[in-house]
């Protein structure tokens, strides 16, 4: 089960796309705490139902998943496995600081505490932090402006993230790429404190999921072991979806497919 | 035949419930496994057991209000506790509910096949309502391992190789009174038309999940408080079970059964759990008994025989692809534990290998004691 919610945190995360980011600040005194917020918030969105895969990438071997999930601001989710078929059918629903697992074979409820979400993905492709406090790289980090560059025709700020004093980080420091006029995230490098690259994000495959342009594939590649990646696809997007806190129940978690 | 009868009754049931609409449409998913059993310490140095098991779960939605389900497990058992275990047939070709959806194939002085629907069931949803009938899970245990709030389908935590756990037959209606809480009342009727009958009150309060319920098992009265939720980041949970004097069931006397646990998970995956159970009916002499021939017709009153029985595991995730698990029970009144080891290995998307023992340690007459041989299992499993 764990393993399933840790996939099911990660594509909520880092897969489901975003609320419409508007830089609402003048460009020309940018604001690298504005912009970061913007991206992360872009990159989860309020109301939104959406579709995803996501893949496991060893030099040996793959293992894949999809899911369905629901979300309403920060406080509440829904995520409905699809496959695979041994896993298929669970729910994992959150509400505010509470948390279930449905396990539709033994028609059971299982309330998950706050030690099992904190855990870190065994694939060490992401860590606990990146997966339970989303919000993470906006409040435990000063942000400031690196510089420019242009990746794959977009113009980005490239922006460097270092941890508050007492933020409970794993990163030494982190580097974000973000698209200047879009918002998205086109590519991250996180480093350890003595400075070495542990983990590099890649967003690629740039599509109008809904009403905005937001890269669909994300790849996160283990730095220092060649071949080792979890690679995220967003199948579809729907940031209209009318949903209401009320859609985040048991009753719902029970019967959502 | 009358119960032949029974499950005709609920198959037009379900035909005239879920008139056919446009947006009908099923589900289907399953496994099929190949287990071998290997028992030591027996007469024999090794009794060896061969089974290839299938399951197909089929969900039916006629409409958006209705649901039905059926699940249907195919077992086929070759040599060792066939021979070994007498009348083994017919133990586990009795269907132990109201309706009998037990069907033999064949039964051989080696072999036995049966097919058995542990889900059976017709659903309706009218906004908060939801009324199912026929045979379902009635999941009322919040523990991982023992659950005495389970009244209604009671199982074994031994039962290692059965992790979907028998359904009911019930008529069970729940009413969501907000979005962590609901009042459900649930009526069964066993094989020997004895009724198990109650209704639970469950809440989300301070972030702790609460249920208590009260009822009728088997002719006499129950009640009981179960929850779940956390303290420092550990998962905290419990349940216990209050049944009065009289009935009809394995106890007529007043009984108290009691479990409670927790469970840690460390930032690298190895996860902690523990758990008690006490029941003020069981003994604190050698209990006597292999655990894993109780699991067949397990009951919420007799989860343990023991006055006392204490749990630990651990499982560990030592790769994406690898699960390690370790569990023991220990009865601190005969000094008698069992030991059980878990490996499971992820050889493809759909495709699982697991090997597993149940290896028991104590003298003679105790609860695990070494006399009932130790076990060993290994398995292929694939899911569709």
């Amino acid at each position: 089960m764990s393993r399933v919610l840790r996939y099911a945190l990660i594509v909520l995360a880092t897969g489901s796309p975003l609320a419409p980011g508007v830089f609402a600040s003048a460009p020309q005194e940018p604001d690298a705490r504005e912009i970061v917020r913007q991206a992360n918030e872009l990159a989860r969105g309020l109301n939104s139902l959406t579709t995803a895969s996501m893949q496991i990438v060893r030099p040996d071997w793959t293992r894949e998943m999809a899911m369905k999930s629901w979300s309403l601001g920060t406080d509440y989710y829904m995520i409905l496995i699809t496959a695979p078929a041994r896993d298929q059918g669970q729910v994992f629903l959150k509400r505010e600081n509470d948390m279930w697992n449905w396990v539709p074979r033994v028609q059971r409820s299982v309330k998950i505490p706050p030690s099992m979400m904190n855990q870190s993905w065994m694939g060490s492709d992401f860590t606990n932090n990146d997966l339970v406090r989303i919000d993470s790289l906006v409040i435990d980090y000063e942000q400031s402006i690196l510089g420019e560059e242009t990746i794959e025709g977009y113009e980005t700020w490239q922006i460097e993230l270092m941890p508050l004093p007492e933020a409970p980080v794993v990163w030494g420091r982190v580097v974000l790429w973000i698209a200047k006029d879009e918002l998205f995230m086109l590519r991250a490098e996180y480093f350890d404190e003595d400075g070495e690259l542990i983990n590099r994000q890649t967003g690629s495959e740039v599509k109008m999921m809904d009403d905005r342009l937001i890269p669909t594939r994300l790849v996160m590649e283990d730095a220092k072991k060649p071949g080792h990646m979890t690679i995220m696809v967003t199948e579809a997007a729907d940031f209209s979806y009318e949903v209401s806190e009320s859609f985040f129940s048991q009753q719902q978690m029970r019967n959502v497919r | 035949m009358v119960r032949a009868g029974r499950v005709l009754l609920l198959g037009l049931l379900v035909a005239a419930a879920g008139p056919v609409h446009a947006q009908s449409a099923f589900s289907l998913s399953g496994f099929w496994e190949t287990l071998a059993i290997g028992v030591t310490g027996t007469p024999e140095p090794v009794d060896l057991t061969a089974q290839f098991n299938a399951r197909v779960d089929l969900r039916w939605y006629p409409s958006s209000n209705w649901e039905g389900y059926a699940a249907a497990r195919y077992l086929s058992t070759y040599g060792g506790v066939v021979e070994s275990v007498p009348g083994y047939g017919d133990l586990v070709t009795t269907d132990p509910g109201w309706l009998d959806l037990t069907f033999p194939v064949a039964d051989g002085g080696d072999h036995v096949v049966y097919l058995n629907f542990d889900r059976f069931s017709i659903r309706h949803t009218n906004g908060n309502l939801e009324v199912q009938a026929g045979r379902q899970r009635v999941n009322w245990g919040v523990n991982y391992v023992w659950n005495p709030n389970d009244i209604f389908n009671a199982s074994s935590f031994f039962d290692i190789t059965y992790i979907e756990k028998p359904g009911s037959d019930a008529l069970r209606a729940r009413y969501y009174t907000g979005s962590t809480s609901s009042a459900e009342a649930a009526v069964k009727v066993d094989y020997d038309d004895r009724v198990t009958a109650a209704g639970m009150y469950r809440a989300n309060i301070a972030g702790y999940d609460i249920q208590a319920f009260a009822g009728s098992v088997q002719d006499t009265f129950a009640a009981g408080l179960g929850w779940s939720g956390q303290i420092a980041g550990a998962g905290f949970n419990g349940e216990m079970t209050y049944y009065a004097e009289g009935g009809s069931g394995i106890a007529n006397e007043e009984q108290f059964v009691a479990a409670a646990g927790g469970n840690y998970t460390f930032p690298n995956s190895l996860m902690i759990t523990t758990e008690f159970i006490y029941n003020s009916l069981g003994t604190t002499e050698p209990v006597g008994g292999s655990p894993v021939l109780g699991a067949l017709f397990a009951d919420a009153r007799l989860l343990t025989r023991a006055r006392w029985n204490v749990m630990g595991s651990l499982g560990y995730q030592a790769s994406p692809l690898t699960r390690l698990g370790l569990a023991s029970v220990y009865n601190p009144d005969d000094q008698s534990a069992y030991l059980s080891p878990q490996v499971d290995y992820s050889m493809s998307n759909n495709l699982t290998l697991s090997v597993a023992g149940q290896v028991l340690f104590g003298d003679p007459q105790t609860q695990f004691s070494s006399d009932s041989g130790s076990s060993f299992f290994a398995w292929l499993k694939g899911s569709f």
